[in-house]
């Protein structure tokens, strides 16, 4: 008998510490069994969801065994039960209307023996028109893609669908945006419409939402802002011809000021004529001592930095090639697609320094230059008496096998510093002065009279 | 005599290595070796043995405007280069400027004087 009765009780007691709730923020209103509970309300193709809570105020488990909303238009998303719930826990469910008419609706919201009427009231508002270039899935207002610092329009009509006058006395839009040619109260006869506009002001690059209301109704504006594309930076050089064996400076600048305020790099590629030289590691930014600088254009400025400075100074190393310089870390554009060419023409061997030395027993002949072809070693030597008169006609060398050794096992770069010796038999003093001529593929070189 | 320059011709040996300008003291305190040509540098690893570096030409100074070289027929020979903090012999030829901003290299040989600048450290020579 007493387990009888336990079975009939116990059920009972879990039902009633369960409580229904609507929640609003950290407020919970409990709804009352056998109550009714008036939704906000509605005007035609509005929806409006409700947030409901169960929560369990006993000191012991209980169980969800019946939750469900009754009524057309209506939905309930909640777990499915039957679900248990700890003493103190609670479980959420979102209750939903969509209003597709105007009339009078009502559910029977039901959780376990709770039952609450729900009504709620849809007439026919004010209807909202959106123009094809700006209708979004969903019924939202999209402005598409709007260049900064641009501001783009979207034509919207308000349309009275009743056969009473209408008044329309909540029209806003949330920051970012504008309305255009209306102001409420808006008035609108039967069947009557009005055209107006909402304009998007892009102020700052990225995604920007919104919110236009009509009286109680909510419209969702949404579009992307994107920086206007920099203008393609012009390459500018000194106006010299470039040449190997050189120091350059690069400078930047924008054809016109520019729309945004960006970064990025300028790079700097070598490609060799000579298929014996694979690289020439002279060729780079003296500043970064890399084949890359950093440059910087600030928004309405036609100036570009590099390197924090307003020129960069490159080397062009000693090899016949081109130089190429190109801009990354820009977005796909003009700016990115800037480059431009230098092209470092093959030159007779360029001659830096020559030095002669004599010595009791032979002449030593020193010179530092670079032969940008890699193709030196052919010489001829004439040396001279002090009185300036030759003592030898063109005496020819060929050190070929030399510089091709030296340049297979050198870093990079065509620089040499080649020392010749001449042994001499007899009175070397008697040699006063040399002149040397080298030939490379570009042509002949001459070092003019160099004295012992 | 022309027996002798015969020989000459017949025997002539060519030695061909990398040119130097000296050594420069990196913004780290490294000495390394300048490689190249004037106006194409590379520079070497920082030397492990410390080297010893040329001392300053007492013809080079430098003041507000720039760099100086004076000679002793009593002319100047002018580079701007504001904002000097120290000058370093690098050989008998080339003189090192600081700057806060970088290093430059001096040429100071007569009638061939130069400025120019000097690589930062990373780019590093390395011998095969």
């Amino acid at each position: 008998m007493i387990r009888l009765l336990l079975c009939v009780l116990l059920p009972l007691a879990a039902r009633a510490q369960l409580v229904l709730s609507v929640v609003d923020g950290a407020a919970e209103t409990p709804l009352a069994a056998n109550s009714v509970y008036q939704m906000r309300a509605m005007e035609v193709g509005d929806s409006q969801s409700v947030r409901l809570r169960v929560r369990n105020t006993g000191q012991q488990p209980a169980e969800i065994t019946r939750f469900f909303a009754d009524g057309a238009g209506f939905s309930l998303n909640r777990p499915l039960p039957p679900q248990t719930l700890a003493a103190g826990a609670f479980l959420n469910a979102t209750l939903t209307f969509d209003a597709r008419s105007s009339a009078n609706f009502s559910a029977n919201l039901q959780m376990n023996s709770t039952s609450v009427l729900v009504l709620v009231s849809v007439t026919l508002g004010a209807q909202l028109g959106i123009a094809p270039a700006c209708a979004g899935a969903g019924g939202t207002v999209d402005f598409g893609t709007v260049t900064r610092g641009t501001v783009r329009s979207c034509e919207l009509t308000l349309t009275n669908p009743t056969a009473q006058v209408m008044t329309v006395s909540t029209l806003n839009v949330t920051a970012g945006f504008a309305l255009s040619r209306v102001a409420v109260p808006v008035v609108l006869g039967a069947g009557q419409s009005l055209g107006f506009a909402v304009q998007m002001t892009a102020e700052t690059a990225g995604f920007v939402s919104g919110t236009l209301r009509v009286q109680g109704r909510d419209y969702v504006l949404r579009g992307g802002v994107a920086n206007a594309p920099l203008p393609a930076p012009i390459f500018e050089f000194e106006s010299s011809a470039a040449m190997s064996g050189q120091q350059r400076r690069l400078t930047l600048r924008l054809p016109s000021p520019s729309p945004v305020t960006a970064s990025g790099q300028v790079h700097l590629a070598f490609l060799a004529d000579s298929v014996l030289a694979v690289d020439d590691p002279a060729v780079m930014f003296v500043e970064t001592a890399s084949r890359q600088v950093r440059f910087t254009v600030e928004e309405g400025k036609t100036s570009v930095t590099l390197n924090g400075a307003g020129f960069a100074t490159f080397q062009t190393g000693t090899t016949a090639g081109r130089m190429r310089f190109t801009l990354s870390g820009l977005p796909p554009g003009a700016a990115a697609d800037a480059e431009s060419t230098v092209i470092l023409a093959p030159l007779p061997i360029v001659l830096d320094k020559g030095l002669a030395m004599r010595f009791p027993n032979r002449v030593e002949l020193v010179l530092i230059g670079f032969d940008n072809t890699y193709s030196a070693g052919s010489m001829r030597f004439r040396f001279f008496d002090a009185g300036g008169q030759p003592l030898t006609s063109a005496m020819a060398a060929d050190f070929t096998a030399a510089f091709r050794t030296y340049y297979a096992s050198a870093p990079g770069g065509s620089p040499f510093k080649v020392t010749i010796r001449f042994p001499v038999t007899g009175n070397a003093g008697g040699i006063a002065g040399v002149e040397a001529e080298l030939t490379n593929s570009a042509g002949t070189s001459r070092t003019g009279r160099l004295n012992f | 005599m022309r027996v002798a320059l015969f020989l000459v011709a017949v025997c002539a040996l060519a030695q061909v290595e990398m040119p130097s300008i000296g050594v420069m003291l990196d913004a780290s305190g490294a000495r390394r070796v300048v490689y190249g040509v004037a106006g194409n540098f590379t520079l070497g690893p920082p030397l492990v043995e410390e080297a010893v570096l040329d001392s300053l030409p007492s013809a080079v100074a430098f003041d507000e405007a720039g760099l100086v070289i004076r000679r002793a027929d009593a002319s100047e020979v002018r580079f701007a280069l504001p904002s000097v903090t120290a000058l370093r012999g690098m050989s008998a030829e080339w003189v090192q400027a600081i700057t806060a901003t970088g290093s430059y290299a001096l040429r100071i040989e007569r009638g061939r004087e130069a400025l120019y600048a000097l690589p930062a450290v990373r780019a590093e020579v390395r011998r095969r």
